[in-house]
């Protein structure tokens, strides 16, 4: 009886596992792929992949596992959108978590702030 | 009666001998990665040896993920794009002969990863469709320009029709329809996944995990 409970709990857990596809992903990609697949089909929907991208980080913040890059990803496209200022918040959180990032992001930064005009 | 077993036990032992003998790849040279041990890989964009001129668009959406999974801090690879454009670098050929030390200086980079797309088709043959993607990895030092890890992928994938009901007529139909939506919306991503996926297999032909997986 205790088997058959046993292998009841490991088919529903394997049944779980198939529905919610049983991620075991380090980091929390949510549907980054698909978004930039996307996106690199239409170009002009640039604002589709900030959405996207930024229910990413909201999502894997939570969860503690931001990929590395998701930042600065989001940080470019607010930098080529014209809002410097959240460019600047994002490839400072990129080089904080991740080292490797610092150079590029320093020099994102710098430039970020050339184009951060006084009106803004 | 003796003698033609053992003949045949010969062929079989010959030709077990064969096979094994194919299935022999050749140990990859780790030493230079193993002596760099690099935290990060730039990606960038992917030269197009195919017909297909998405490829290296479609191809990028697919790359971070298993290389970051792998265990390296990967550059943000639609950012590294722009910012290659915005340097005269929009042509990936110009990006792939470019000094690696170059880029790695560029962005700070350990190592650099080039991908080259030699197929990335549909090939349409007597009602069905064949999918082929074919990937070769370079992995370069950012310091020395060094390579410090290859790899060759070939993937090909003919999807079958589902359907068997009908006769003949009905398999040939149900086949016709399995290529026609194959050849209109071919799924390359799927193959270039599963590229990847065997690419970065270790042990396998694949490099070693990078230092954000417990296993490094």
């Amino acid at each position: 009886m205790q088997v058959r409970n046993w292998i009841a709990i490991g088919l529903l857990a394997i049944g779980v596992c198939a529905i919610d596809s049983c991620s075991t992903t380090k980091y929390g990609w949510g549907d980054y792929n698909n978004l930039l697949y996307n996106y690199y089909q239409n170009p002009n929907e640039a604002q589709k992949l900030i959405e996207g991208l930024s229910r990413i980080v909201i999502d894997s913040e939570k969860a503690k596992n931001v990929p590395p890059g998701m930042y600065a990803e989001l940080g470019y496209l607010f930098l080529q959108k014209g809002d410097s200022a959240s460019a600047i918040d994002y490839f400072q959180k990129e080089s904080d978590k991740w080292p490797e990032s610092t150079q590029l992001m320093t020099r994102l930064i710098q430039n970020a702030k050339k184009t951060n005009l006084p009106s803004n | 009666m003796k003698a033609m077993a053992q003949i045949r036990i010969a062929l079989m032992l010959s030709s077990a001998i064969y096979l094994v003998a194919c299935q022999t790849v050749v140990p990859k040279d780790y030493s230079k990665l193993l002596a760099e041990k690099p935290r990060s890989i730039l990606i960038v964009p992917a030269t197009n040896r195919s017909t297909t001129i998405t490829a290296p668009d479609y191809f990028l959406s697919t790359i971070s993920l298993p290389v970051a999974e792998h265990g390296y801090y990967v550059f943000p690879i639609n950012t590294v794009k722009h910012l290659l454009e915005d340097e005269g670098l929009s042509d990936a050929d110009l990006v792939h002969n470019a000094p690696a030390t170059k880029l790695g200086q560029m962005f700070g980079a350990d190592s650099i990863l080039y991908i080259e797309i030699k197929d990335w088709t549909a090939e349409y043959v007597l009602l069905l469709t064949t999918i082929k993607v074919h990937l070769v990895y370079t992995l370069k030092s950012g310091k020395t320009g060094d390579t410090l890890w290859e790899d060759d992928r070939f993937v090909a994938y003919t999807p079958q029709s589902s359907s068997s009901s009908g006769g003949l007529l009905g398999v040939l139909v149900s086949a016709a329809i399995t290529a026609a939506v194959a050849k209109a919306a071919p799924n390359y991503i799927e193959l270039a996944n599963r590229a990847n996926d065997q690419a970065f297999t270790y042990p396998g032909p694949g490099v070693p995990p990078g230092p954000y997986l417990p296993s490094h």
